[in-house]
């Protein structure tokens, strides 16, 4: 086969190859199922009990619960691969993500494999040049032997360094090493919990932070309860009228939560309170409160009624 | 042959430096375990315990809560079960008492009722099937004991077996107030 | 209570017999080396007999220990069992840290024996004596780690009449008896040619005959560290449940590293024989192979990190660490200060010749080293470093390591073709017009039945084309030679390089293109995925003194029940998914029973994997193997002594 006819034979077998690789990259491969998405969120998810193995390949415990709950998350499809991944993160720390971070000390573990590949090559190809021109010439004054090594260097770094950060930057975690603080639960449940830590120096903050949760979930009980009580405790102070709303207000509300959810014991257990003290009326305090104690309370509701009981029920029976 | 030289200077750097990393590289002792979660609201908790009872964590704020990731057939988890009971049992003789669950991970009912039977400790026990309430405080390893304050928010989290004390004495520094 | 501490001491006094054995066939050695005193090397072969003797008699000791259930023993009661079979507990001797200490010195006293024997009549040669005494130097460490920190011989709380056994993992395959050992040979292999690579930089005698001296000792040790390499993939196929075979974890990299730099090796040697050059590079390799030895050991037993092989952690890490750095700096020393007389007479000319194409695939594997040894220690620099816990996994190797295989394929398709000492760019456009063409077509013949995505599809093509200038150099030897074509170092090179591109292949094709889906599955019903249908006949429930499992039958495609299964094992609490596989030369068709399975509901839920080409992984590892053994079979008739140097002849091949 002459030269130019090989020529030519490389050149169609080089184009053809090009078509074909290409039309494979960009082909249709079918849609994504749900597995398949399963299955790449849990590579990216180390297992905590393992070292350095996924979720994926892990047959422990802990990654079979993880694999569970992704698959859950992936059949409700409401949160992306990056949030599911931040979900487990959230709660495991981020010692769980098994992508090494693009940035931050954690970036240079593909950083210096490029740059030690740039700089290999970088001494190969030096070490060619020069070889020529040992052989070639006679005597080589040291600067001008010294500045293609200095060349090549700076070559290197850049390079190396450069392509090492692309690397990096495509390939690397994105996401943050550690999520912003509260951004873990809904923000009803940071809401109710910031209401509550309010709840007894600043009152009507923790009203208006009760107040939004209810914009979102009107149906909330733990909200609907805790901000009658605290409306129903601020509004002592005022004058009658004010008192007299409040306590009609308040009485609904209650009674809409026990309707909602009678097994909720904390909102029994205002109603007796409130009943008695701002209602005058005893008996029917009384048969709040023990059903409110039937209810099993928490110990700070349940401290506040049995520190009542007893004088309601001397009330009752006097 | 200088570029032998320089190379082997510079691979023998790397390797001091391989070696002092190793030497340097150690662990930490504290009786709080890290989490994410320390200082959050606690993630919800929404099961049945094994009678078939509802469980809703969030229910539960006004009390200090401790729950206890637990599976009969794990070694530590049945070496801590004494200090547990006598925690307990310590706690209930406060008004504010702390309210103690076991979380089931990865066991049956009937497992842990017969152990529950022959070790004693009458708290409720709440279902997590697949796991998931220990994928959601992030417990990969029984046991595990997390405490969570009467606001709901996460307090303390103990990884490996309790020893004895240990837990009354952090009730009574969480209960106080101090920094941990 | 006396005969049990009886075995104990006897245990301990024969490995501090082999100890002193080594310790003074060592100064033997070195002494008669130095001062080329022929009465003092005479006892060498005295102490290398006794050394041996004790390394098979501890051995023999605690396998009969492990055999007869003796319980006295620590280590019986940490891995023995009355219920474990008795395949499984003679295998049970190298499950953990210190009887696997115990199969290497075993062993390494094997290759010790084997190596001075065949020596036998060279004794009075520095070169040999020196290499002599330092496979005695690193034998005479291992057996002082084993009478020390390691010591396998402890005499355990006594009372104990049963052990757990070993890891369930570890009983559920045969293949668990062979996996260690043959990985072991190729590790511990790996010290003879390091140790006269040694004696060469010791003894200034860097000419090239300890290279040729010690080929085929590192050819073979290389077989057998792919060999061992290749079952533990296929372990991690058949039990661990997965369905992969390589999950990149620290002690599968440690395996990989001294692979890695021992393949470079066994190729750019071959340029020092035929011209004298890279002799740096390689004295390095050598060295880099056996110190990656000691570091992998280091960092799968310290401890320092773990994964599903880290039985057992242990104070051997710092001695383990000691050795190895004591290792990199005397070899470091030696290197700068021979470094003038490694310097090579001529220099590589070219990068378009066969020497330049080595000289590239050094650097390539270089970086491949470096990838890999980053990867697996980068955890422990930054928890030096922030104090803080990282995870390197998969994700991150493999997406370093897929344009270096793809770069790999490519010199294997390039190199077989290019001439020596002269640029070949030329010769490349003729030779590799078939290959290339070939390789054209496997990328067509993919794209055919589906194939897709660039990595894939280029290792497919490159791969052609070096499977083409393979066969092309096998067809051009079997030409002159017939059978005999087959047989002798280039040869037998081009089918492991065949059984390399089946490999590579074969992960391409199951890393890329493998669908998996989890089904629920009721008695009765048939459900289908991925063009099989599956059908699940019955659960059944076995019972026995050591465990509970849980199978379930499925029929794929109307056909023979595959059954995966959940074995609890009783005594430890511990539950093993064991997977059920379909194979045949174009797809895997693997079946794992998920967790939690209810018995009495007829239902089960099982995950299915369809994975292409896995087959071959395996068709390619024996072609490998049978590769090796053919590079290794003499091509000329041998005499009982190893040839001089003088006597080489090119044994390849070339255009």
């Amino acid at each position: 086969m002459n030269v130019t006819a090989r020529r030519s034979a490389w050149a169609l077998l080089f184009v053809v190859t090009v078509v074909l690789v290409v039309f494979g990259t960009v082909r249709e491969t079918g849609p994504l199922t749900q597995q398949d998405r399963i299955d790449t969120i849990t590579k990216r998810v180390a297992c905590p009990t393992c070292d350095g193995e996924s979720v994926y390949v892990s047959r422990a415990a802990a990654a079979q619960a993880i694999r569970a709950e992704v698959a859950r998350q992936v059949g409700d499809g409401l949160k992306t691969d990056d949030e599911i991944v931040a979900y487990i993160a959230d709660r495991f720390g981020g010692q769980v993500l098994l992508v090494p971070r693009g940035s931050g000390l954690d970036a240079l573990v593909w950083v210096l494999p490029i740059v030690v590949a740039v700089a290999l090559i970088g001494a190969l190809t030096m070490s060619f040049r020069r070889g020529s021109v040992s052989a070639s010439s006679v005597a080589v004054p040291t600067f001008s032997r010294r500045k293609p090594v200095v060349v090549t260097l700076a070559v290197v770094i850049v390079v190396g360094v450069g392509g090492g950060v692309l690397v990096a930057r495509q390939s690397g975690q994105r996401l943050p090493l550690q999520t912003a603080t509260g951004g873990i639960e809904d923000s009803t449940a940071s809401l109710l919990a910031q209401a509550r830590l309010a709840g007894p120096s600043d009152v009507k903050s923790a009203i208006d932070l009760y107040a939004r949760v209810l914009e979102t979930d009107p149906d909330n009980v733990e909200a609907l309860t805790y901000r009658a009580w605290l409306i129903m405790l601020s509004a002592r102070q005022f004058d009658d009228a004010l008192r007299q709303q409040a306590y009609a207000s308040t009485i609904a509300a209650l009674g809409r939560v026990i309707e909602l959810e009678p097994a909720y014991p904390d909102a029994m257990c205002f109603l007796g309170i409130v009943v008695y003290r701002d209602g005058g009326d005893a008996a029917a305090a009384k048969e709040f409160l023990d059903r409110c104690l039937e209810r099993d309370p928490p110990a700070e509701v349940r401290g506040m009624v049995e520190s009542l009981a007893a004088e309601v029920a001397a009330q009752v029976g006097g | 042959m200088k570029t032998a030289r320089i190379a082997t200077l510079a691979t023998g750097l790397v390797f001091a430096a391989l070696v002092v990393v190793f030497i340097v590289s150690d662990g930490d002792t504290d009786v709080g375990a890290r989490s994410p979660l320390l200082g959050q609201p606690a993630p919800a908790v929404a099961t049945s315990t094994i009678d078939g009872a509802r469980f809703e964590l969030a229910r539960r704020k006004g009390s200090w809560v401790v729950l206890n990731f637990f599976n009969s057939t794990c070694v530590p988890c049945i070496a801590e079960h004494p200090s547990l009971v006598r925690f307990v049992a310590d706690e209930r003789s406060r008004t504010d008492a702390a309210e103690f669950y076991t979380i089931v991970n990865d066991d049956g009912d009937n497992a842990i009722r017969e152990f529950f039977a022959a070790n004693g400790g009458d708290w409720p026990k709440l279902r997590d099937d697949d796991g998931a309430i220990a994928v959601g405080f992030g417990v990969a390893k029984v046991p595990e004991t997390w405490i969570i304050d009467p606001n709901g928010f996460v307090r303390l989290r103990i990884m490996g077996a309790v020893t004895d004390g240990v837990l009354e004495a952090q009730m009574a520094r969480l209960r106080e107030g101090t920094a941990p | 209570m006396l005969v049990a501490s009886a075995t104990a001491h006897l245990g301990r006094a024969i490995l501090l017999a082999g100890f002193l054995a080594s310790f003074f066939g060592l100064f033997a050695a070195a002494i008669g080396a130095r001062r080329h005193d022929a009465s003092t090397l005479r006892f060498v072969p005295r102490f290398v007999v006794i050394a041996v003797a004790m390394a098979v008699a501890a051995f023999a000791v605690m396998e009969w220990a492990m055999i007869t259930r003796d319980f006295s023993l620590g280590y019986v009661q940490k891995v023995g069992s009355r219920s474990t079979p008795a395949l499984y507990n003679f295998a049970a001797v190298w499950s953990a840290l210190e009887g696997s200490i115990l199969m290497w010195i075993l062993i390494l006293a094997g290759y010790l024996g084997a190596a001075a024997w065949w020596m036998r009549r060279r004794i009075g040669e520095p070169l040999v004596a020196w290499a002599l005494a330092v496979m005695f130097a690193v034998l005479a460490f291992f057996f002082l780690i084993s009478f020390g920190p390691a010591n396998p011989f402890v005499i355990g709380p006594p009372g104990v009449t049963d052990g757990p056994g070993p890891n369930p993992l570890l009983q559920n395959h045969l293949l668990v008896m062979f996996h260690p050992p043959i990985l072991y040979l190729g590790y511990v292999g790996m010290t003879v040619p390091f140790a006269f690579a040694l004696a060469a930089l010791i003894t200034g005698k860097i000419e090239d005959g300890w290279l040729h001296l010690t080929r085929r000792w590192t050819v073979s040790a290389w077989g057998f560290l792919t060999f061992g390499i290749a079952l533990g993939g296929w372990w991690s196929y058949e039990v661990l449940g997965w369905s992969g075979v390589w999950a990149w974890d620290p002690v599968e990299n440690a395996s990989l590293l001294p692979w890695i730099t021992g393949t470079a090796y066994i190729h750019s040697v071959m340029v020092q024989e035929r011209r004298g050059l890279l002799r740096v590079w390689n004295v390095s390799l050598l060295i880099a192979t056996f110190s990656l030895t000691i570091l992998g050991t280091f960092l799968t037993r310290s401890g320092v990190l773990n994964s599903v092989h880290a039985f057992s952690e242990s104070d051997i890490g710092p001695w383990l660490l000691a050795a190895f750095a004591a290792i990199v700096v005397v070899s470091l020393v030696f290197i700068f200060l021979r470094g003038d007389q490694l310097r090579a007479d001529g220099r590589v000319e070219t990068l378009f010749s066969r020497e330049g194409a080595y000289l590239v695939n050094n650097v390539l594997f270089a970086v491949f080293a470096f990838v890999v040894l980053l990867g697996t220690v980068f955890p422990l620099i930054v928890e030096a470093i922030q104090q803080r816990q990282i995870v390197v996994g998969e994700p991150f190797f493999d997406r370093l390591t897929v344009p270096i295989g793809l770069t790999m394929l490519f010199i294997m398709a390039v190199a077989p073709v290019l001439p020596w000492r002269r640029d070949g760019r030329d010769t490349l456009s003729q030779r590799l017009l078939g290959p290339a063409v070939f390789g054209a077509a496997c990328i067509a013949i993919s794209l055919l039945v589906g194939a897709s995505g660039l990595a894939p599809l280029l290792a497919f093509g490159l791969g052609g084309a070096a499977a083409g200038s393979a066969v092309r150099h096998l067809w051009r030897a079997v030409r002159v030679q017939r059978l005999r074509g087959f047989v002798g170092r280039a040869n037998g090179g081009m089918v492991v390089h065949l059984g390399v591109i089946f490999i590579c292949v074969a992960l391409a094709a199951s890393n890329s293109f493998t669908r998996s889906q989890e089904i629920d599955l009721v008695e009765g019903q048939v459900a289908s995925f991925a063009g099989h249908t599956f059908e699940l006949l019955e659960i059944v429930e076995q019972r026995d003194s050591r465990s509970q499992s849980v199978r379930a039958l499925v029929s794929i495609d109307g056909g023979k029940a595959y059954s995966p299964s959940i074995t609890k094992f009783t005594r430890i609490g511990m539950n093993v998914g064991t997977p059920s596989v379909r194979t045949s030369l174009t797809h895997d068709v693997y079946l794992t029973l998920e967790p939690p399975v209810r018995q009495d509901s007829g239902q089960a839920r099982i995950k299915v994997f369809v994975k292409p080409l896995v087959l071959w992984l395996w068709i390619g590892t024996f072609v490998m193997a049978f590769g090796t053994l053919l590079a290794v079979v003499p091509t000329r008739r041998r005499r009982e002594q190893p040839p001089n140097i003088h006597d080489l002849r090119d044994e390849t091949i070339d255009a």
